[in-house]
């Protein structure tokens, strides 16, 4: 697929952040953390995403967002990379990639309502995407709008599921409602987030 | 089709059907739908939701996981099914729209989608690495 339909079809941050986390784990990493933060006074989207895979090959980082770069040997970089890079420029955000063996943190910030910005999506669609993945790595989710905190951490999943693997459909659904609400108590409601505690 | 000629005869068969349909959709069944950026650009998030519903609805036991980049990006959304017994088989251009019958299809019915088909591994193929 051309770099610039596959742009095209990215209608949501959510596609792109699971673009992300779909490269952490080619590349190896058993942990990632998501941090995604809203701040409605600045209007500032930040979102960082940190694995502990292996990291980029030493001095790679900025062929790291050319499309035509890859370092398949060590770490699987597809085209997510470039075409955050792209997304982030044209709203006049800024983006950056640090890179080290056991750690690479890729962190954009952007303005929250400019005009091209699409919109966040289903971003539990994308968490639960990485989470079927088979031996799929440990996510610790933290989503911030205002100062209200939604938590989520796979290792803390067993009472969420029931005992079912995430992998078997019907715990599947049960996650994504349960982020789902997560995430929506974060607009709805002060006093309603999931985890505020943690 | 053999001819029915009694109420017993008729009864055998919707109980064979019946115990045949609770084989193929047992705990056996596995989807898999490959997420790598083609897969995503093409909608096989939306697919694999799509996927999750149906089965959620009509009730069906199954395993659904996601993997990278399957390479045969032209034709993402690429679905994988594995059946115990029967060989795995990968469809492509799978859209959200068509899971409902391929679900129907394929796990309800237990017939393969042949227009739909892009690649077909014997079972005892199943067991050795992906492609």
């Amino acid at each position: 697929m051309p770099l610039r339909q596959a742009a095209s079809r990215m209608r949501e941050l959510s596609l792109h952040l699971l673009d992300l986390l779909e490269n952490a784990c080619e590349a190896g990493a058993t942990e990632i953390r998501v941090h995604l933060e809203e701040n409605t006074g600045q209007d500032t989207l930040e979102l960082v995403v940190v694995d502990n895979g292996p990291g980029l090959p030493q001095g790679a980082n900025e062929q790291a967002f050319d499309p035509f770069f890859t370092s398949r040997r060590t770490r699987h970089v597809g085209l997510g990379l470039p075409l955050v890079k792209q997304l982030v420029e044209q709203v006049g955000g800024s983006i950056s990639l640090e890179s080290e063996p056991g750690r690479t943190e890729v962190r954009l910030r952007v303005p929250r309502s400019h005009w091209d910005l699409p919109p966040l999506g289903d971003i539990p669609a994308s968490l639960l995407a990485v989470l079927l993945r088979e031996g799929a790595p440990r996510l610790i989710y933290d989503h911030v709008v205002d100062g209200r905190r939604f938590h989520f951490d796979t290792a803390d999943l067993g009472a969420q599921l029931a005992g079912l693997p995430p992998a078997h459909a019907s715990a599947a659904v049960r996650l994504r409602e349960y982020l789902r609400a997560g995430i929506a108590s974060l607009y709805t409601s002060r006093s309603s987030t999931a985890d505020e505690s943690k | 089709m053999p001819r029915i000629s009694s109420v017993e005869e008729l009864k055998a068969l919707r109980e064979q059907a019946r115990r045949e349909l609770q084989v193929r959709l047992g705990t056996g069944t596995r989807i898999t739908v490959g997420l790598g950026t083609c897969g995503i650009a093409a909608g096989a998030r939306e697919t694999m939701q799509a996927i999750l519903e149906e089965l959620e609805r009509r009730g069906i036991e199954a395993t659904v996981n996601t993997v990278g980049c399957i390479g045969m990006c032209y034709n993402e959304p690429l679905v994988d099914i594995e059946q115990a017994g029967m060989p795995r088989i990968t469809y492509g251009r799978i859209t959200a729209d068509k899971v409902p019958r391929l679900i129907e299809e394929h796990l309800i019915k237990g017939q393969v989608v042949a227009e739909w088909v892009v690649g077909r591994m014997a079972q005892e193929a199943n067991n050795g690495p992906k492609s």
